[in-house]
């Protein structure tokens, strides 16, 4: 089954991204997510996060902001580029007004200040996951 | 940050370094506020602020703390965030033993910095300095010199082992990478049977095994530690693992065994991951007749149910004793391993050996329909805050603080009122912990933390819903409980989402709170309560909250801060007079001298004076006063009029609408009541300190045992010195705590002058009950007029 063929199914789990610099991040995270209901990638540097973006639709990514390299805010701008539909969370450990309204800005779903709760960030992406569905 | 180690939070080191940043703000706060009130006495709690502040900025910047340059560790000072100078081997042991009470052997290590001392002093940190022949770099090791600090060290640690263990014990070396060097590598297996008086020759052929292995090394390679410990002598040895596999759809665990002088004669057996650890397959060698391993092996009928192919080595007993040790490291870890056990001459199964076997579960052990499973799971109870996450399965059981631990099953899901201190030893023994009063802020959540049991706080009506003896399965990072064994749940136990210990961050966490959380300043009367054994921030809060009340006590005296606060003198319908300082919300300077009782908004002290101000409390008539009573009490009088402060101070009330630390100073004794009033009971609390009296010693102390028996019914925790009673009470519903404080406005009311007619002994008893039955009149009384008022018609507007 092809990835849009996946997306189009009510019943499919949700694909996620994940891309954060701090290996901690991603390694609680992921199982967290699959416990959830969802499918889940993990990154820790945004050249592969983008070139897997490439390769494969995902309907939510959830990016850190401050990264060597890329930095999230750019991750967050080609990901719009690339694909309009994908719903993407911020989540960052130096969270400021200016940076969160940049990310809403930008196309941001949310903007979530680390620490948070699993339960939050679960929450968060239930949310985003209804938007996404009722748009289907 | 405490909360953080519980798995409920995502962070990273921003975090990290932002929370310690604020923490040491806060408490320099406190130093600086305490030395403000008391004009400066304290100048020394910089300091020791300073010295941990420093511990705390080093770990930051990835530093090992006052442990760095340790030679030497013993097992007991060892903790998870030292695993980069002594190495997972000796954590793990040292954590067993010491925090969990597992059969594990004592010792210590000599860690990374005492290995590289050695390294560096022979030369060896050069890339094959040594040569690669194995024999020749034993050779060149076993010529090797000790340098005299670290040979001095270790024959110093190797008495003090000696000291703990018996002097007839042998001891084993092993080399163990530290770090997280080669974390997945079963280690060497070290050398054994070593006599104490060789510990050093050991040491130097151990690290000799070590280098001789290596096909390369390099600086990274020099991170190794060794762990020297007691050598048990075992009958028996086996393996345990805790890598899934399934018997019948259940997870197992796996445990082998043979004989220690036959090793190739392998049983196998299959056990169910939860207490009580049910034999769920065996493979059991067939012994040949007259051979006498009816000697060691045990009752074979113990295997009903199973099919019978012989006597088998261990008995059920003992397979449940190697899991229930297995099921405890496995939490503690947080992923698979593969442990070592032995059988030792006392019966006990004592582990060997412990290392990891993967990081975690293959992801194909996650169910795909997790999230359909759990919406058709019989959920009993969803609520209350997480204190540690983790998932656990077993039978309910209903905890009083009355109940003896050994009542307690192991494996249990304890439920109780309170998150009480008194339940932090039963957290050894039960699957997990819910209670319906506590915040994952507490002491007991601190130690579930450090034990890594799943515990939810603050789940209301936990005890009714959870009914004693049902199966259910805690799901504690969801504040969840299911009915029965949800199976596809308990595969997310080592799933990786909570934080282990192996993580960095878990490390760098566990760090720092060993130089904040712990509390080593108990008693506030001992010697030890000094400014030199603060430790840890925790330490320095806490005398500066015991020194801040003393400073309290004395407040009133103190003319030049007195002078400048805007208290004013409470208008009461009683004899007594007292002044209040609010200090939240505007208060202005040039407010009415007098406030009125509807003006107060200080809940607590509402509560307070709804009790003082009960008029059949208050002995209004005057007191006969005898010869013997008044000579009794002219030591005191003089000493009134000498000027200690207690006796002369005003009676202040520092409220603000949740707080209040009442001062009282009624004739010759002094009461201090500081409490927190909130709608969260985990941050309630009362503090009650009564002192002195006017008549002689033996009367003031029999008015201290009345306070105390009618405490003890309302629950304090009390510590009584003569005629000084300090009592404390915690984690009291909103409701419960204006009751009580309503008893002590009452209390203070009714014990007013009280001493001098405690005649005797048996008078205590009689005015317990005589307050009590007015309290409880009055109460009655209460809520009578209540009713009475509910009654009336309303006015008409």
């Amino acid at each position: 089954m092809n990835d849009s063929l996946e997306n189009t199914n009510r019943d499919a789990k949700l694909q996620i991204l994940i891309l954060d610099d701090e290996a901690i991040v991603c390694k609680r995270l992921k199982p967290a997510f699959q416990k959830a209901g969802y499918d889940v990638e993990t990154f820790t540097d945004s050249a592969s996060a983008m070139s897997r973006v490439n390769e494969k639709k995902f309907d939510i990514v959830i990016t850190d902001l401050k990264m060597e390299g890329e930095d999230g805010m750019r991750f967050l701008s080609r990901i719009k580029e690339t694909a309009p539909d994908t719903g993407v969370i911020v989540i960052t450990g130096f969270a400021t007004p200016e940076s969160a309204k940049e990310s809403f800005h930008k196309g941001a779903f949310d903007f979530v200040a680390k620490p948070f709760r699993l339960s939050d960030i679960i929450d968060t992406v239930r949310r985003l996951e209804k938007q996404i569905r009722s748009k289907d | 940050m405490d909360r953080a180690l519980g798995g409920e939070y995502i962070f990273d080191r921003a975090f990290l370094e932002s929370s310690v940043h604020e923490l040491s703000d806060a408490v320099y706060q406190v130093v600086y506020s305490l030395n403000a009130l008391s004009q400066n006495e304290y100048p020394r709690l910089f300091d020791r602020f300073q010295t941990v502040k420093d511990i705390l900025d080093d770990i930051l910047r990835g530093g090992a703390g006052p442990f760095a340059s340790s030679l030497v560790l013993a097992y007991p000072v060892l903790g998870w965030e030292m695993e980069p100078l002594v190495g997972m081997f000796n954590i793990c042991l040292a954590e067993a033993r010491h925090r969990y009470e597992l059969c594990a052997p004592d010792g210590f290590a000599v860690t990374a910095a005492g290995c590289r001392l050695f390294f560096e002093e022979n030369g060896f940190l050069k890339e094959a300095s040594y040569g690669s022949d194995p024999n020749a770099v034993k050779e060149t090791f076993s010529r090797a010199r000790i340098p005299t600090e670290l040979e001095n060290a270790i024959q110093s640690e190797t008495q003090a082992l000696l000291e703990r263990c018996g002097s007839g014990i042998r001891l084993s070396v092993r080399v163990c990478p530290a770090g997280g060097l080669d974390m997945g590598q079963h280690p060497l297996v070290g050398i054994h049977n070593v006599s104490p008086r060789d510990i050093l020759d050991a040491c130097k052929l151990e690290l000799a095994e070590y280098a001789s292995r290596l096909t390369e090394w390099n600086e990274s390679r020099v991170a190794v530690a060794l762990g020297i410990h007691e050598t048990v002598p075992v009958s028996f040895t086996g393996k345990v693992s805790t890598v899934s596999e399934t018997v019948s759809t259940v997870k197992t665990l796996w445990i082998t065994a043979a004989p220690e002088d036959h090793p190739e004669e392998i049983e196998n057996y299959w056990v169910s991951r939860s207490f009580p650890y049910n034999l769920l397959q065996s493979d059991v060698l067939p012994k040949a007749s007259g051979e006498n391993s009816q000697d060691r092996a045990k009752d074979p009928s113990s295997f009903q149910g199973i099919p019978y192919r012989g006597s088998a080595w261990m008995e059920p007993s003992f397979l449940q004793s190697i899991a229930l040790s297995a099921t405890t490291i496995e939490r503690m870890l947080g992923f698979p391993f593969e442990l070592r056990w032995g059988k030792s001459e006392s019966e006990n199964p004592v582990i060997l050996d412990i290392y990891p076997m993967c990081q975690m579960e293959e992801e194909s052990h996650f169910p795909e329909d997790l999230t359909d499973i759990l919406r058709h799971a019989d959920l009993l109870l969803q609520g209350g805050e997480t204190a540690q996450a983790g998932i656990a399965y077993g039978r309910v059981v209903h905890v009083s603080e009355i109940d003896s631990e050994e009542d307690i099953p192991y494996g249990a899901i304890a439920v109780t009122r309170k998150a009480s201190p008194q339940f932090s030893s039963l957290l050894r023994r039960v699957s997990a912990l819910i209670t319906e009063i506590g915040t994952p802020g507490g002491h007991l959540a601190t130690i579930a933390r450090e034990m890594r049991v799943p515990a939810i706080f603050g789940a209301t009506d936990a005890l009714k819903i959870l009914r004693t003896g049902w199966e259910v399965t805690v799901d504690a990072g969801e504040r969840s409980v299911y009915k029965g064994r949800i199976e596809p749940l308990l595969s997310y136990r080592s799933s990786g989402a909570e934080l282990c210990p192996t993580d960095p961050e878990y490390v760098v966490l566990r760090g720092l709170l060993r130089w904040i959380m712990p509390l080593n300043l108990i008693d506030p009367e001992s010697q030890e309560f000094s400014i030199e054994n603060c430790r840890t921030y925790h330490d320095i809060i806490h005398f500066a909250h015991e020194r801040s009340i003393e400073e309290l006590i004395h407040v009133q005296s103190r003319k030049d801060l007195m002078g400048n606060l805007p208290s004013r003198r409470l208008e009461l319908d009683i004899p007594m007079e007292i002044h209040v300082l609010q200090v939240d919300g505007e208060t202005s300077l040039k407010a009415p001298d007098a406030v009125r009782m509807e003006e107060v908004t200080s809940e607590p002290l509402l509560a307070f004076l709804e009790g003082l101000s009960q008029k059949d409390l208050w002995n209004q008539s005057v007191l006969s006063l005898k010869v013997k009573d008044i000579f009794s009490g002219i030591d005191r009088t003089y000493a009134a009029i000498a000027g200690p402060p207690e006796h002369m101070g005003r009676n202040l009330a520092i409220i603000a609408s949740e707080y209040m630390n009442l001062s009282l100073h009624l004739g010759y004794h002094s009461s201090i009541v500081d409490t927190y009033l909130s709608d969260n009971p985990g941050r309630n609390y009362i503090y009650f300190r009564f002192v002195g009296g006017f008549a002689d010693e033996r009367r003031r102390v029999r008015r201290v045992n009345l306070i105390q028996a009618v405490l003890e019914k309302m629950g304090f925790k009390m510590a009584v010195k003569g005629d000084l009673l300090v009592a404390n009470l915690r984690m009291t519903s909103k409701e419960e705590s204006v009751s009580i404080l309503e008893s002590l406005g009452g209390l203070t009311a009714f014990t007013r002058q009280l001493d001098v007619t405690m005649v005797s002994e048996n008078r205590v008893e009689d005015l317990v009950q005589l307050f009590l039955s007015k309290m409880s009149r009055s109460s009655q009384s209460n809520q009578d007029e209540e009713t009475e008022h509910e009654k009336l018609p309303e006015e008409d507007p």
